[in-house]
């Protein structure tokens, strides 16, 4: 057990390192430099120059390469061109508007497809089974940015009931009104996974309803009620577990595109900013922090996995 | 009827005298990197301190007129050579520290240096000497007369701090303005505070006030609505502005600015190096639909590199009516038709959404003469290095802001590559008078110039455009410089 | 929804039943869209880039069926220009997905060693980024526009493609029939075409028509994300960017209705036929 923990911990740094070199190749391949988009229209040979020495983008790209991968070992994520302090401190600052998000869609989600995906598998075949397939391919299908749209069309722009765009200055010292400025975009990724979600929660539950021990059951004389919540929740809900860690990932994703749509400054809006800007260090942060994320949580899923399922055996 | 006037002049005193006090946040669409005008390049330092915090000799009013700031009066020798200020006593820096000569010596001795760092050394070239007769009086000597001296002595640029501080200005500024700058809070806004020993014991009115970044248009709108903020300083967009006039919580300021929406061409090399071609280019493009169909009304159709918002301007936008007949006549005459169309590539910039809808709807216009306008956008770095820089194009549009910058056509390496030993002549006579008044004719005459060679297509003059909330009063109306200035805004009780 | 490159787990049941009238309901959307993409490239109802002055925000009329955008561009024909951008990137996308991932997975699967070790690897490195994010990075490198978002997609689906070929290369190698063919003295490449490219060819074909779903939704999102398709080009995605602000202000809805529609009913059509192939193709799914 403890051997595979390590020997997975250390693929899963490798796998970050690989990424984050990747990043560093690939924006070294974007074209046109930060300096040209902060002096514009005003560029003067003189000035560029000094500014791009002052910058450090006059070193080779190994050296590069290599005092920014010193810095991400000791936890410093590099000084923005774009805004002049810390990535680090950005990206955490945009964290406190994503990741909130990002929970409270996956609370939406989960209260959503959970009873959902009991209720399909129950009566799997049925009406609401047909239903809950339904609300999962059109989660599939439309476009979270759209759905986002529509939502300002109908609750902001009609109904007037919530503000389209944007955070309050006051930010969460004003948690109330902090959520009302969150309360579309979630329900607009909330809405989205839920349906993904619905059908992952009734194919496991289905799978372990055909399951051996949950027929002994039935034969037993046990009410469906109780073969159902006693025997079968509890198992299906393993590899629902593992889904729910993955989904934190997809979920952080969804954000990057539903935070432009609400113009909200998050994790999504830097990436872009950086991007735009040609901002490299403030790209390959937040590029790190999200893969660091997803490895993570790939890693803690897979952990978990095993530490549950007393079938899954170490090699 | 003077004593009725008197009268008025004393209750409108009163009125805003009652209106004294309270706090003003003010939403910006972005974030300087640094609050240092002589060594970065930003007009957004200029929106949050022009005038409200730091101050020149002289500075530009709502009108664009040069009108007295830390200078009380200054006189010009007869030849033009020597500029006498006087400058204002009693004029104290935020840090406490009284405002003199000396000040204003150090610096334009650094500002004219081009190695202090400073960003336009250019500005101050004719300057000999820069010397204080008194502490009160400061003597400038020019190489040869300037016209365009004093406006460039009322640029932010040319704004005065104490002497020696430099680094701490990138931070920290400190001027003489009627609000001290009181902290930047990254990413967030930048707060002013009232500064009690302004030397115009008026002024003013506000405690307090605040810019905001906000990146997103329709954030700011949002904003604006949630009682968040009580002004968008400028850029709303013409729909957003169209939906707050029907708001009875809101008004919406409409006005000129310096920006020239200019669609440039490459004069130097094929299609247009031929003025024929240049020429159809003009009579192709519908402005009043453009107008009304991008700009859904809002914005000013001009002719040439000037905008409405500045002193001595002339409207060319007459000179060639929409006529795509007699385009494809012209272009029939440089050898194109309907079996060999006019065709090149009009590069539109990604990050100016305006620009990139006017250039679309062009596009649509130019075919109906004919002409085919093949789209393509790049990003902004490869516009400034391709484009701009290297030359690399044949037409592109962008908005040029920068105020009184009609010199720039003397330059014949600019991106338009236009060369003109005629209008360069004309330009020295416009700069090396000493006479004002033909200066301004001077002026209008390189308008027109510019017109007549169909230099490029100046579409029109981008419109500014604030929203207040009903109570905030004393809002510039026109933007003649770039400037949030709220040294006399009040809110209405 | 936005995971929009990655693809769901294959998961074991179709939802619909085993007679899979998925994949009909699916293959008719399809089939719909690329007619009347085709249809419009060779008899358009409009120009989509003429503008209509004066007649901008239009609702539907029997002029303009869905109605007019910011330049009053007739929205159908519009609509359609846009159908044809997303099935054009969408299939370069997943064809360089496809066939890239699938030559990768076979080699590392059937070669093994080292080489899959670090194949795998590489794989893993390139999952561990977001796909979008990548994509916006590609985008980014390639410069704005339809040829970066197909590279961009195109490469960002590599792991799913290459992950489900070399799982299907293990499977097949262990089969008794390729041990004999190798006993039997053929060559490697002949083996890999031969026998194992036709068992691995189901799941491959699923892959892609769900991958081709995906692709659709990420080019709306690069486009909206104003680092696709760019003008004068129809897009679905830049319609939407473009529409936001009109929404938003309250002008018109339907510049920002009909493109979002368009898309769903697209990709519902392609996850559909994917759904569907996959209990017709996929042995592995057979229950």
């Amino acid at each position: 057990m403890w051997t595979y923990t390590f020997r997975r911990l250390g693929l899963a740094i490798l796998t970050l390192w690989l990424a984050s070199t990747l990043v560093f190749m690939v924006v070294l391949f974007i074209p046109g430099d930060p300096v040209a988009t902060i002096l514009g229209m005003d560029a003067n040979p003189d000035v560029a120059e000094k500014l791009r020495h002052d910058l450090g983008l006059d070193r080779p790209p190994l050296e590069r390469y290599f005092s920014w991968l010193a810095g991400v070992a000791t936890g410093d994520l590099g000084t923005s061109i774009r805004y002049g302090i810390s990535v680090g401190g950005l990206i955490l600052k945009s964290l406190t508007l994503t990741l909130p998000i990002v929970l409270l869609s996956l609370m939406l989600a989960t209260v959503i497809a959970v009873p959902l995906g009991i209720l399909a598998a129950r009566r799997a075949g049925g009406a609401l089974d047909f239903a809950a397939s339904l609300f999962a391919l059109l989660g599939l299908a439309l476009p979270s940015f759209w759905v986002g749209l529509m939502f300002i069309y109908l609750f902001a722009v009609n109904l007037g009931w919530l503000p389209s765009n944007g955070f309050p200055q006051k930010g969460w010292a004003d948690p109330l009104n902090a959520l009302k400025y969150l309360a579309l975009p979630v329900l607009t990724i909330g809405l989205a996974r839920s349906a993904l979600l619905t059908r992952m929660v009734r194919g496991s539950l289905l799978e372990v309803l055909s399951q051996d021990y949950v027929r002994t059951a039935r034969g037993k004389g046990l009410s469906e009620r109780v073969v159902v919540n006693k025997h079968a929740l509890k198992n299906a809900a393993l590899p629902v577990v593992t889904v729910l860690g993955l989904e934190f990932a997809q979920l952080l994703i969804a954000a990057v595109v539903v935070e432009q749509v609400f113009g909200l400054p998050g994790l999504g809006s830097l990436a872009l900013t950086g991007i735009q800007a040609r901002d490299y260090p403030l790209v390959q942060g937040v590029v790190l922090v999200l893969a660091m994320f997803i490895v993570a949580l790939n890693l803690v899923v897979d952990l978990l996995y095993g530490y549950l399922d007393p079938r899954v055996s170490y090699g | 009827m003077r004593k009725l006037w008197l009268a008025a002049l004393v209750l409108m005193g009163l009125a805003v005298a009652q209106n004294r006090g309270g706090s003003l946040t003010v939403a910006i669409l972005a974030e300087p990197p640094a609050l240092d005008p002589t060594t970065t390049a930003s007009a957004e330092i200029a929106r949050i301190l022009y005038d409200n915090v730091l101050q020149g000799l002289v500075k530009l009013n709502a009108k664009g007129e040069i009108v007295p700031a830390l200078a009380e009066s200054w006189r010009a020798s007869a030849s033009g050579l020597t500029y006498t200020f006087s400058l204002r006593k009693n004029v104290k820096f935020h840090d406490g520290s009284s405002f003199t000569a000396e000040d204003v010596v150090f610096k334009f001795n650094r500002a004219k240096d081009p190695k202090s760092g400073h960003r336009h050394p250019e500005y101050y070239r004719d300057i000999t000497t820069v010397s204080a007769r008194d502490p009160y009086t400061v003597v400038f000597t020019l190489k040869q007369p300037n016209q365009d001296f004093l406006f460039n002595l009322a640029a932010i640029e040319s704004t005065i701090g104490p002497k020696g501080r430099l680094d701490q200005q990138k931070t920290q500024p400190i001027g003489t303005g009627p609000f001290k700058f009181a902290a930047w809070d990254r990413g967030v806004g930048v707060r002013l505070e009232r500064f009690d020993g302004y030397y115009d014991p008026r002024l003013p009115y506000l405690d307090k006030v605040t810019f905001r970044f906000l990146p997103d248009p329709n954030a700011q709108i949002a904003a604006l609505k949630a009682g968040d903020i009580d002004a968008i300083g400028y850029g709303v967009t013409p729909e957003n502005a169209l939906a707050l006039q029907k708001d009875a919580n809101f008004k919406v300021v409409q006005g000129t600015s310096t920006a020239e929406i200019t669609v440039g061409m490459n004069n130097s090399k094929p299609p247009f190096n031929d003025i024929r071609v240049r020429k159809a280019m003009q009579y192709a493009v519908n402005r009043d639909e453009l107008l009304q169909s991008v700009m859904l009304g809002f914005g000013t159709k001009i002719g040439s590199h000037r905008s409405p918002a500045e002193t001595c301007y002339e409207d060319q936008s007459g000179m060639y009516k929409y006529d795509p007949e007699q385009a494809k006549k012209l272009l029939a005459e440089a050898g194109y038709g309907p079996g060999n169309p006019l065709k090149f590539t009009f590069s539109l910039a990604a990050p100016y959404p305006y620009e990139k809808r006017i250039g679309e709807a062009m596009a649509a216009q130019f075919e109906r003469a004919g002409i085919q306008a093949k789209l393509e956008v790049v990003e902004w770095s490869t516009w400034i290095n391709r484009i701009f820089l290297g030359g690399d194009y044949q037409m592109t549009i962008i908005g040029h802001s920068e105020p009184n910058d009609i010199g720039v056509y003397t330059n014949p390496k600019y991106y338009f590559k236009y060369n003109s030993p005629e209008f360069n002549k004309l330009f020295t006579q416009y700069l090396r008078t000493n006479d004002p008044k033909k200066a301004c004719e001077t002026m209008k005459q390189l308008q027109r110039k510019l017109a007549e060679d169909a230099v490029n297509i100046w579409v029109l003059n981008g419109p500014f455009i604030a929203a207040l909330k009903k109570n905030v009063m004393g809002w510039w109306p026109n933007q003649p410089t770039p400037s949030m200035n709220v040294t006399e805004v009040y809110l209405a009780k | 929804m936005d995971n929009t490159l990655s693809v769901p787990a294959p998961k074991r049941r179709s939802s619909l039943g085993k007679l899979s009238p998925s994949f009909r309901v699916g293959g008719v959307i399809v089939l719909l869209v690329v007619l009347a993409a085709l249809a419009s490239l060779a008899r358009p109802l409009q120009d989509p880039n003429r503008a209509n002055f004066g007649k901008q925000f239009a609702p539907p009329s029997a002029e303009f069926w869905l109605g007019t955008d910011q330049l009053g561009r007739d929205l159908a024909s519009r609509l359609l220009a846009g159908a044809h951008n997303a099935l054009y990137v969408g299939l370069i996308a997943v064809g360089i997905g496809l066939v890239l991932g699938s030559l990768l997975g076979i080699l590392a699967g059937y070669l093994g060693g080292w080489l899959d070790q670090i194949v795998m690897l590489g794989l893993e490195a390139l999952y561990a980024l977001p796909a979008l994010l990548l994509a916006l990075l590609l985008a980014a490198v390639f410069g704005p526009g339809a040829f970066s978002s197909m590279v961009a997609i195109g490469v960002a689906a590599v792991p799913a493609f290459a992950r489900l070929a070399r799982a299907g290369v293990l499977a097949v190698k262990a089969q008794p029939y390729v041990e004999a063919a190798q006993a039997l003295g053929a060559t490697s490449s002949r083996i890999m075409f031969r026998h194992v490219l036709p068992n691995i060819l189901g799941p491959l074909i699923v892959q892609a028509s769900l991958a081709f779903a995906g692709a659709i939704l990420a080019e709306a999102a690069l486009s909206y994300l104003g680092l696709g398709t760019q003008p004068p080009t129809a897009s679905w995605g830049r319609m939407l960017r473009e529409a936001q602000s009109y929404l938003a202000a309250g002008l018109s809805p339907y510049p920002s209705i009909w493109p979002g529609l368009a898309i769903a009913l697209t990709v519902l059509g392609f996850n559909l036929m994917g759904d569907g192939l996959r209990d017709r193709l996929d042995p592995r799914a057979k229950t």
